[in-house]
């Protein structure tokens, strides 16, 4: 949710190796999670990116990482995926390895998805081969 | 018994005696905490400058009083202030209720409300605290370690957790249990 980027961005781990240097990675491991508003990110590792005090990027693993956020228009999204990078600037997350999309509207499986959090439209292919499951939910009543 | 035995007696005892006086004077030299000794000298509202085996500056440091064990030559001091160069020839400067200084100035454990800031105008201005710290002022390896808790504060940023080791030169910061950090929201938008 864009409101999301107006909340502190708060990240618990295990243990960590941080740089006061800006732009130099904070690597997190073990028990990872990220909140920033409706934004929640768990997984065993992360890296975090920060400039001036405030993160910009995060890059997540996880077997999977899973990620929930409340999108503009108000609907719960989830996503489970080996990978998420996120960049917190521009509200574009990018999933790789065994993507799950839930979403009210469908559930989206696919090997790489770009997912703008912010609009909720998503950019998704895996590569040659590979193929997108889509399950768009019926319409109520239709 | 001969004269032998008695004397071989007596020798025995002797040696028991002597083991034990040892032994005892080794537990005293332990339990000396560091204000129970009668220090050699005491220095009153000094500023010292401590220089490594290169003739560097190791540490400089200002206090109202310093007391010197004679045993072992480490320093004790109330309320200091230090001023550690880093290898960039920045100072590091750290405060502490109480600290220890070892005979050669390479360690300095600063106890109760320890805090460490980074240099000044350096462009990631930061501050470490926590009950304890202990600094290592190797040239070229001066870091820092904690096992308590400690906070470490630059603009925008807290970061906790516990057990610590500050590279100072790296600006390289190790949180071993319970890492917490927050960072500021991005711009409004």
């Amino acid at each position: 949710k864009t409101s999301d980027r107006k909340q502190p961005t708060n990240i618990e781990a295990d243990q960590g190796q941080m740089s006061t240097k800006d732009d130099t990675p904070s690597i997190l491991d073990g028990n990872v999670s990220v909140v920033q508003g409706t934004m929640t990110a768990k997984g065993a590792h992360g890296t975090v990116w920060s400039r001036k005090g405030k993160a910009y990027r995060m890059l997540m693993t996880g077997s999977p990482v899973v990620l929930t956020e409340i999108l503009d228009d108000g609907s719960p999204m989830k996503a489970t995926a080996a990978n998420v990078d996120y960049n917190l600037d521009t509200d574009i997350a990018v999933f790789t390895g065994n993507v799950v999309i839930t979403q009210p509207k469908g559930t989206l499986n696919s090997e790489k998805v770009t997912y703008n959090m912010k609009t909720g439209t998503v950019n998704s292919g895996g590569g040659p081969g590979q193929r997108v499951h889509m399950v768009l939910q019926p319409k109520s009543g239709a | 018994m001969s004269w032998r035995g008695w004397l071989t007696l007596a020798l025995s005892v002797a040696a028991v005696l002597a083991g034990l006086a040892i032994w005892n004077e080794n537990n005293h030299l332990k339990t000396r905490g560091p204000a129970e000794y009668r220090p050699d000298y005491v220095l009153n509202d000094f500023t010292m400058v401590s220089l490594n085996q290169q003739g560097t500056e190791a540490l400089t440091v200002s206090a109202p009083q310093l007391r010197r064990n004679p045993d072992t030559q480490a320093m004790d001091l109330d309320t200091p202030t230090f001023l550690f160069p880093d290898r960039n020839n920045r100072r590091w400067r750290a405060t502490a209720k109480t600290a220890w200084v070892s005979a050669k100035g390479e360690q300095v454990k600063l106890r109760g409300d320890a805090v460490v800031d980074s240099p000044v105008g350096d462009a990631n201005q930061g501050r470490i605290a926590s009950p304890t710290l202990d600094v290592f002022t190797e040239k070229g390896k001066e870091r820092a370690t904690s096992q308590d808790a400690v906070v470490i504060t630059k603009p925008g940023t807290i970061i906790k957790g516990r057990g610590l080791d500050a590279d100072f030169n790296q600006d390289r910061v190790v949180l071993h249990n319970e890492v917490r950090i927050q960072y500021a929201p991005q711009a409004a938008r």
